[in-house]
């Protein structure tokens, strides 16, 4: 046996790899649109091999059961119950969040069963500049932290406007920002909750935007900016009607790309199915909500459907459409893993 | 708007009555109505489906299947794509009353009806969707907390929060603190004491009673001094003798006592509590249950699930106990659902957290009458929020599954409505 063979026969017996290609048929969302009846994938090594449409009638796997891209948490306090917020400094560029990443064991299940395969965490909003973001992505055992560097994360919050720290005003810690956040090649994500943020933020270029407008002024004045996307991110259980209602139309009419967030949602992951219950039932249409949830804006923008031949195969197969919580994940994979299947 | 088009086009009136013009003019005032639809949810945890409501001037007659009897000169209504449910209850909204201290008398007779004024800016949102009735939790972490409140948004004079029920429970709450603390062995015994000191106040006042009866020598000693203000001391007694009154409304069955409570051995005292003295108890929390769900079954007590708000980082674990619910079902509990959390929001999250409970494991009916019958219970409402004979009919036409984000509401009728309008026909 060469050394070569000998390493991947120790690849191939790894705990989590997979034995054997995996064959999936159900309903599908790509990540861009629902396919027509009955699509079957075909996963080998991690990767989708095959995705196409069986001749009509043909049955699914599971009847009712709704295949999807793994969820994408835009910001995530995953395992940061200590370390999310730094308010000692205004600017720290250097600080990152990944050194504050320690998950607890049911933090690792929650995300393992939520759907969500990534999870972007953030900092708090305390800092106008707190540091580098990371990448998490859930696995059988702890969730582990996949880029330790994932764009910097900024706040012109109410929260950053700390009368004993200069600048306390939007539109200079704007002016700074704007300074440090160029020739990232991941977009910065900047916070704002009121009017006044949403205003110095909006004029900000290439940066995702994070939050939910309180007016529809705010909504305007983030609609109308330069930046790269919108992350709509909020406690969603306990997130005022007007503001889910805005939140709702943005993803129906922004012309920026928009992502979701769990941000400070006590119910952890599982926020962003809480949001994506509420925002349908303030008007967003299904469709625009699954692709809310599983699109990556911290990657460039591209055409190609999130499950397609040559893709990382993050999947979840759902009871149900998952925009409503009725719907549970049955099966999820993480890179072709499977890590959690519901009993 | 999403969806009216739809049932529009697909409620059709299948025969109106036909009356001579004759016999119009004698014709009782009395009205029968049997709406037909693709399903009917009872709001027990029963459905039908399809199912047919018979109401007789605006009260429920019947509910039953396709082959329900419907006398021959009922009106019929069709929306063969509807769902029909009751209006739904929000068994939990917390509102902010005075900083409680807990277990003392002042504390038992606060009452969330205090709060009510406030809530008015916000009830024309919450009737839009579907929320009949809110019962207004004190909000605090630990003790007596006061008296629930409940109120209706879809009740007579809909400018105003109409007030259901002033004083629906008596709330008692153990704070999650750690495994084993001596707080939370603290917090039970401040439940016993307060009524036990209920019990010996009702005792020494009933001796008091005799003593009266019996023939007196002089002038009887009156109680508080007459022509004089009271000192402190007497409106301090007559605070407490009234908070007395309270809880011995609550030895009596009369005033459910609202245990709020997480870990699964307090929930086991509370139960243990209200069995050893026949209380009438609603449990409200229990997110720890599973290990005491046989009892919880057992008592029949309505249980308040909060699945959307588990901050469960106080109870040990970010995620709720997937058990839970699965065996609160087996074991034959009585669950009702809340969104959580403060006023309007809460009440906005309810179906979420009824889907979400569906999700977990509670069948399809018993979801919907965790929002409807059973939360009417936990709420002290029982009489309004289901479709079961004599009932009032308060009615959603839905044009979908109520636990789906994206079903939309048709229709809200009143009794008045079914009674007195004809328009609202299909």
């Amino acid at each position: 046996m060469t050394r070569r063979a000998a390493l991947l026969l120790l690849a191939a017996l790894a705990p989590g790899a997979m034995a054997s290609p995996l064959m999936i048929r159900a309903r599908m969302f790509d990540g861009s649109a629902w396919r027509d009846g009955v699509t079957e994938v075909v996963v080998d090594a991690g990767v989708i091999r095959s995705i196409r449409t069986l001749p009509e009638g043909s049955a699914p796997g599971v009847p009712g059961a709704v295949l999807t891209p793994g969820l994408v948490d835009h910001d995530s306090a995953l395992g940061l119950s200590a370390g999310r917020e730094e308010p000692q400094e205004a600017f720290s560029p250097d600080l990152l969040v990944a050194d504050a990443f320690s998950p607890d064991a049911s933090e690792s299940r929650a995300l393992a069963r939520s759907g969500v395969t990534t999870a972007w965490l953030g900092g708090g909003g305390t800092s106008v500049l707190s540091g580098s973001g990371a990448l998490v992505a859930p696995s059988r055992e702890a969730a582990r932290v996949t880029d330790r560097r994932h764009g910097l994360c900024a706040s012109l919050a109410t929260s950053a406007r700390l009368a004993e720290r200069a600048p306390t005003a939007p539109p200079e810690q704007r002016d700074q920002l704007s300074r440090m956040l160029s020739d990232t090649s991941v977009p910065a994500r900047v916070r704002f909750d009121d009017g006044t943020s949403a205003a110095a933020a909006g004029s900000l270029p290439g940066v995702l935007l994070v939050g939910v407008p309180d007016t529809p002024e705010a909504a305007r004045q983030i609609e109308h900016g330069a930046s790269a996307g919108i992350i709509l991110s909020a406690d969603w259980a306990h997130l005022s009607q007007d503001r889910v209602r805005l939140a709702a139309r943005m993803i129906e009419e922004a012309q920026q790309p928009v992502g979701i967030g769990s941000g400070s949602s006590t119910a952890g992951p599982l926020g962003l199915r809480i949001a994506a219950h509420a925002l349908v039932q303030a008007g967003a249409s299904r469709e625009r909500m699954l692709r809310a949830l599983t699109r990556r804006l911290d990657q460039p923008a591209t055409s190609n459907p999130a499950l397609r031949a040559g893709a990382p195969a993050d999947l979840v197969l759902w009871s149900g459409d998952p925009t409503s919580l009725a719907s549970r994940a049955l099966v999820v994979w993480a890179s072709g893993v499977e890590i959690h299947r519901a009993p | 708007m999403r969806g009216l088009g739809l049932v529009v086009s697909l409620a059709c009136v299948v025969r109106a009555a036909e009356v001579p013009d004759a016999a119009k003019a004698d014709a009782p005032e009395t009205r029968v109505v049997a709406v037909s639809v693709g399903e009917l949810q009872v709001g027990d945890g029963t459905s039908h489906s399809p199912g047919v409501l018979l109401l007789k001037d605006g009260v429920v007659e019947a509910a039953g299947g396709a082959d329900l009897a419907i006398p021959d000169a009922a009106e019929r209504w069709a929306y063969p794509a509807a769902v029909l449910t009751p209006w739904l209850v929000d068994p939990r909204v917390e509102v902010d009353l005075l900083p409680a201290e807990a277990g003392k008398p002042e504390t038992v007779m606060l009452t969330a009806a205090d709060a009510r004024p406030s809530f008015d800016p916000w009830l024309e949102q919450v009737r839009e969707q579907g929320i009949g009735a809110a019962c207004l939790v004190p909000r605090g972490t630990s003790g007596v907390l006061g008296r629930t409140a409940t109120v209706a948004t879809n009740g007579p004079g809909a400018g105003g929060a109409e007030l259901l029920g002033g004083a629906t429970s008596l709330v008692f709450r153990l704070s999650p603190a750690a495994p084993g603390s001596a707080v939370r062995a603290a917090q039970r015994q401040a439940l016993t004491t307060l009524l036990d000191d209920a019990r010996k106040y009702r005792d020494e006042r009933k001796k008091e009673e005799d003593a009266k009866e019996k023939p007196k020598r002089g002038a009887p000693r009156a109680r508080y001094a007459v022509g004089r203000p009271a000192t402190k001391d007497e409106d301090d007694e007559k605070e407490r003798s009234e908070a007395k009154e309270v809880v011995l409304l609550v030895l009596d069955g009369k005033l459910p006592l609202r245990a709020w409570a997480d870990r699964d051995d307090d929930v086991d005292a509370m139960l243990a509590v209200a069995r050893e003295r026949r209380l009438t108890l609603i449990l409200d929390g229990c997110r720890d249950g599973a290990s005491v769900a046989a009892l919880i079954g057992e008592s029949q007590a309505p249980v308040v699930l909060d699945p959307l708000s588990s901050p469960a980082r106080e109870i040990d674990d970010l995620i709720p106990d997937p058990d839970l619910v699965p065996t609160l079902v087996r074991a034959g509990a009585r669950i009702a659902v809340t969104g959580g959390g403060a006023w309007p929001h809460g009440p906005f999250s309810l179906r979420a957290a009824a889907a979400l409970l569906a999700s977990q494991g509670l069948p399809h009916d018993q979801a919907i009458a965790a929002m409807t019958g059973v939360a009417a219970e936990a709420a002290g409402v029982r009489d309004r929020f289901t479709l079961t004979k004599g009932t009032p009919a308060r009615l959603l036409l839905w044009d979908g599954d109520p636990l789906d984000p994206a079903t939309s509401i048709l229709k809200r009728l009143e009794p008045q409505d079914v009674k007195l309008a004809p328009e609202i026909a299909p």
